[in-house]
């Protein structure tokens, strides 16, 4: 397999997932109670204005041809106008997008950052006290809702010592609670999957012979263990990343975080119809591209992709 | 001194609560240069056995008494950190499966110059050697191939880098764990060759674990039948197969499939008796079930070692009539 036709392949896959996303949203939006002009204009505006904004935005016309007229102009990347305020669709976005890549970066950097050690260590620990430690706080990770752990981080930081501001993004240090939050629910996986390949790997022959050969302890758990059990742990981190838009979706919420997250959120509520579909087209796209990035990675941790099937 | 004693090891392995003896007061003993192969059957604890050697055992398995003294050190008690300078320096293992004795994520030269960078030598010359070991385990073009990643390799070429990782640092044991059971018919047989150069050429002791007593015969100075966990006979390769005294070495001879060694010029007759189980008696001989020549002694209590010129063996069969000649 060649690495055009693999990236080719790919890239028409990332089309049509995208297609897909951008006419399913259409359809869900759609069949939200909700009627945008009505939202704008004012529950108590003249029926005439309420027709003018539908007429303004197209709002009269029969679904399908809506739908002709949506996917017409993604082609274009032109992701309309917002009702709501008037502006262009990915200018807002596009304003927005770095508050959540910072946000998503620093949860998954905290998740990696913590996670892999500490599976890794509970598996070469197994069965000892950390290992039992390590394995509780995954499982408490993985059953804790996203929006109650950030309350509760903001109730002990923020509201009783003080230390921490509750919301917004206008400090240095605003960043901490949210990415905390959002990291835990991608950490929790990622610390099971390493403990869990980390045993598997540890039985393998080749770490047998690599003791048996003479080297030290630390240069087989470094460069033959840690690499062999990162590969499955890769797959998980890739999974994760849509665990990461849907928390940030939660947490941008709780926590105030400007991002494309709250802006969907807010959009919903205001019948935002180009809005929410910009964003979530962005979103996807987003997505994407990132497990796309994801599988390329496996070709660089594992030769047998890189190189192919030999003998 | 002897390169290798191993003294009364008993062993067992714990399966949930319950215990499963594999290795029964064990002796064997290796001299330098010397070439010992172990045979027996699945469950007879001869690999449990080779991986005690390296302290590499499974994790479930309970040393229960004895030593292995390896150049006077003893093994069981040695630390981690002794046993780091006696793995590949002083013992060094060559396991059953190629495929999976290999790192898959780094070249065959890497994965033989790194054993040689962590004992001493600097980059550019550990590769050299690394080459050279390539060479001189028969792998054509060695430059090229120390790049080559193991899945690009056939089973015979993967045992032959083993190989060559197993002899890197001279070391004075190699312990072959059936190392040529994955392969096919016509590559065991250079395989073999290949080792019986490598330990002549060096004076490596090996120490050859096999279910395969022709592959045993092939190469070997000296041949230890092992059976449900007990030593059962020992003695000189030629000897032990032209005139086995154990009733199970004579099973062993007449029922393994001859394949092509050098055995097959040897008929042996042996009455038997086809039973299942692997001998995991708990009293008596672990051989009472399948032996066609036991008596009421030999299913409660477990023959003891006795020698017999060259020949060390526990059966009380044997024994008996050992007994018999002298008077």
């Amino acid at each position: 397999m060649g690495a055009i036709s693999f990236f080719t392949k790919r890239l028409i896959g990332i089309a049509i997932v995208v297609l897909s996303v951008s006419i399913f949203m259409f359809i869900l939006l759609r069949s939200i109670p909700g009627d945008p002009a009505r939202l704008l204009a004012g529950f108590d505006a003249p029926p005439e204005v309420v027709q003018q904004i539908r007429e303004r935005y197209g709002l009269n016309d029969p679904l399908p041809l809506q739908l002709a007229k949506y996917l017409e102009n993604l082609l274009t990347f032109n992701l309309g106008t917002s009702v709501r305020t008037d502006t262009p669709v990915l200018n807002e976005v596009m304003s927005r997008l770095p508050y959540t890549l910072y946000l998503s970066l620093a949860s998954l950097a905290i998740a990696i950052a913590v996670g892999i050690p500490l599976g890794a260590y509970a598996a070469l620990k197994k069965d000892s006290i950390m290992d039992y430690v390590a394995t509780g706080l995954t499982s408490i990770g993985t059953a804790m809702p996203t929006f109650w752990l950030g309350l509760m981080l903001i109730l002990f930081f923020a509201v009783q010592l003080k230390c921490l501001p509750a919301g917004g993004a206008e400090s240095a240090s605003s960043i901490i609670l949210p990415a905390l939050t959002l990291s835990l629910p991608v950490m929790a996986p990622i610390t099971k999957t390493t403990r869990f390949t980390f045993l598997e790997v540890l039985r393998e022959d080749f770490v047998k012979l690599a003791k048996a050969k003479g080297l030290r302890k630390k240069t087989v758990i470094f460069k033959h263990v840690l690499r062999n059990a990162m590969i499955p742990v890769l797959t998980v981190v890739g999974l994760q990343m849509g665990n990461l838009m849907r928390g940030a979706v939660i947490t941008e919420t709780v926590f105030a975080w400007p991002g494309v997250g709250r802006l969907v959120v807010d959009s919903i509520f205001a019948r935002d119809y180009p809005m929410v579909q910009g964003a979530i087209f962005i979103l996807a796209l987003i997505y994407a591209f990132i497990n796309l990035a994801v599988d390329s990675l496996y070709a660089a941790v594992d030769p047998r992709i890189r190189l192919g099937g030999g003998a | 001194m002897r390169l290798l004693e191993i003294e009364d090891l008993s062993a067992s392995y714990l399966i949930g609560k319950r215990k499963e003896k594999v290795l029964k007061k064990v002796n064997l003993s290796i001299n330098r240069g010397e070439r010992v192969a172990i045979v027996g059957e699945s469950g007879s604890g001869k690999s449990t056995l080779a991986s005690i050697l390296l302290r590499l055992e499974p994790e479930n398995l309970l040393i229960e008494g004895g030593k292995v003294l390896f150049e006077g050190i003893d093994l069981i008690s040695a630390g981690e950190e002794e046993l780091e300078k006696v793995r590949g320096r002083g013992i060094s293992v060559i396991l059953q499966n190629p495929s999976s004795s290999l790192d898959p994520l780094y070249t065959v030269g890497e994965q033989i110059s790194e054993a040689l960078r962590e004992n001493g030598y600097g980059k550019d010359e550990a590769k050299r050697e690394a080459v050279e070991l390539l060479r001189s385990v028969g792998i054509p073009n060695p430059e090229k191939r120390y790049n080559s990643y193991p899945h690009q390799l056939s089973g015979g070429q993967k045992q032959r880098v083993a190989i060559a990782i197993a002899i890197a640092l001279r070391p004075k044991l190699i312990v072959a764990d059936e190392p040529t059971s994955a392969l096919d018919v016509s590559t065991q047989t250079q395989i073999i060759e290949l080792l019986n150069g490598l330990t002549r050429e060096y004076r490596t002791s090996l120490l050859l674990i096999t279910h395969d007593i022709g592959v045993a015969y092939d190469a070997s100075d000296r041949i230890v039948v092992m059976y449900g966990g007990m030593v059962m006979e020992e003695g000189k390769t030629e000897e032990v197969v032209r005139e086995p005294i154990h009733p199970y070495t004579s099973y062993l001879l007449s029922s393994i499939p001859l394949g092509n060694s050098g055995i097959k010029s040897l008929k042996m007759e042996a009455s038997r008796r086809i039973l299942q189980g692997n001998g995991s008696f708990a009293e008596g001989c672990p051989f009472y079930n399948k032996c066609p020549l036991s008596s009421e002694r030999c299913s409660k209590e477990a023959p003891r070692r006795i020698l017999v010129g060259n020949r060390a063996i526990s059966c009380w069969k044997a024994e008996a009539e050992v007994v018999r000649n002298v008077q």
